[in-house]
């Protein structure tokens, strides 16, 4: 809040750079959707807000579409599904290799979510992943499933010597790593997403209509599922990288 | 000094300039990979895709930055 | 859009965790069991096609072994109605033949009757004739010179009788 007020005092000059301005920010900012009245207030943002609803819908689809499943003579529908399922396991679980298969369905979920985050900026909802709060939180979760699977696949021992690996020089480099990594990932992410939004936002502003339509449909849905897939084939690169037993 | 933030900013966002010639560079030699294996389409499409992804990162980096730069120093 | 709150922090990170466990429950587990149960029937299937196969392949030699057997009866019983044939045919010769050498004989028998009889006719008429010329000399009382005659005339109708005889 502080920041559109010291933008609104140092923007007094032009009237239409201001407007642009006010609303761009409105827009930009997350606000607090609603306070759960415990423990003092808990101030639930409105990305988890948006969150929850993805989270419903999602839940609600796949319950839709896995009512009638049938295993002699499948449906066109349940052709479909089976086949995207199948495609997204497979596409995940090329990515992460043999070793890292055990992830492939959290990979999976964070694919879906990534995606629909994205693409929910279409009906008028602000994609959850524009706010750092988001984006930080899959960061970390990456990062500890990274490492998580490295201790996992070589022992605490072999994780702590795949420090030193390949030259022992390399040391702090790679706990620096622990920091970049996620770091990358979550400003990708939220950079994407934040500067499609920006960009949306503008032409929402000087076109109102059919135009943002056309642009909507290569930030919204192209680049919001390609910036998923990324996240997601950095995240299950990693994995591969360290779940490799290289002795 | 807001001058300055604007200058600052615009200086941010000139990574840009690398992760266009990046991205030019890859799609150059995806569509030189393209004629010489017509078949391999999608394989290339695919690596093409996660590299400029990969290469447009610093572009956002420097818009990330530009954004930082105006609404932290102002 | 840039103030972390370590709370929604925490929210998101627990959001996502119910989520992971919410789509496995309700999304993958469903699709993939349905997929490795159809997979279960159609490896089933599979393998019901292999044992049908290989029972039509026997049943297949079986009847292979069968029509082979029936050719072979076939083939032996053209041999063994050849040889009867052979066998009818040569009882049938024979018997010909027999019967053949029987009616000649017969025919031979019947001829040599006849003839034994037409002797005997001849015989009879030969003494009816002396009879009848020792008559003729009684009641005729001639000389040498009908003697002679008589001779002749007796001589000549045995000439022609023993002639026609033997025609």
């Amino acid at each position: 809040m502080s920041i559109i007020a010291t933008i609104k005092k140092s923007k007094r000059g032009c009237d239409i750079t201001e407007k642009l301005t006010q609303a761009l920010m409105e827009e930009l900012n997350c606000e607090t959707a609603f306070t759960i009245p415990i423990f003092g207030g808990i101030g639930i943002g409105e990305s988890v807000a948006v969150t929850w609803i993805i989270m419903a819908v999602l839940v609600l689809v796949s319950i839709l579409v896995t009512r009638n499943l049938k295993v002699e003579n499948p449906g066109k529908g349940q052709l479909l599904l089976e086949t995207a399922v199948t495609g997204l396991q497979n596409m995940v679980s090329g990515m992460t290799g043999e070793e890292g298969k055990r992830y492939v369905p959290y990979l999976m979920t964070v694919l879906l979510y990534i995606g629909m985050a994205n693409i929910f900026g279409l009906f008028g909802f602000k994609p959850p992943t524009k706010d750092l709060t988001v984006t930080v939180a899959l960061a970390v979760m990456s990062i500890i499933l990274i490492e998580y699977a490295g201790i996992h696949a070589k022992g605490t021992k072999g994780w702590v010597k795949s420090f030193a690996q390949p030259v022992a020089i390399m040391t702090p480099f790679n706990i620096l790593e622990l920091v970049i990594r996620p770091l990358s990932l979550c400003m990708r992410l939220f950079g994407n997403v934040l500067g499609a939004f920006v960009i949306m936002e503008l032409i929402k502003q000087v076109v109102p209509a059919v135009v943002p339509v056309v642009f909507s449909l290569y930030f919204d849905i192209f680049d919001g599922l390609i910036q998923a897939y990324v996240f997601v084939f950095l995240t299950s690169l990693f994995i591969k990288e360290a779940v490799e037993v290289n002795d | 000094m807001s001058t300055l933030i604007a200058i600052g900013a615009g200086i941010a966002v000139l990574t840009g300039v690398g992760a266009g010639i990046g991205i030019g560079i890859a799609t150059s030699k995806a569509v030189e990979a393209i004629a010489r294996q017509p078949e391999a389409e999608s394989k290339i499409i695919k690596s093409l895709m996660l590299g400029c992804a990969l290469a447009e990162a610093t572009a956002i980096y420097g818009f990330v930055i530009a954004l930082l730069v105006i609404i932290l120093l102002k | 859009m840039l103030n972390l709150s370590p709370l929604n922090l925490l929210i998101t990170v627990v959001n996502l965790l119910v989520l992971l466990v919410l789509m496995r429950k309700f999304l993958y587990k469903p699709v993939l069991e349905i997929i490795a149960k159809r997979q279960k029937l159609i490896d089933g299937q599979f393998s019901q096609a292999d044992t049908a196969k290989k029972e039509a392949e026997q049943l297949k030699k079986q009847y292979e072994a069968c029509i082979a057997e029936a050719e072979d009866g076939k083939a032996a019983a053209v041999i063994e109605a050849k040889t009867r044939a052979h066998a009818e045919y040569d009882r049938i010769i024979s018997e010909a033949e027999k019967k053949a050498g029987a009616i000649l004989a017969e025919a031979k028998k019947a001829g040599q009757e006849e003839k034994d009889r037409a002797l005997r006719e001849a015989g009879g008429e030969i003494t009816k004739l002396a009879v009848a010329a020792a008559a003729k000399i009684v009641a005729d009382q001639a000389g040498e010179e009908s003697d002679h005659r008589i001779y002749d005339e007796f001589l000549k109708k045995a000439g022609e009788m023993s002639e026609t005889d033997s025609r």
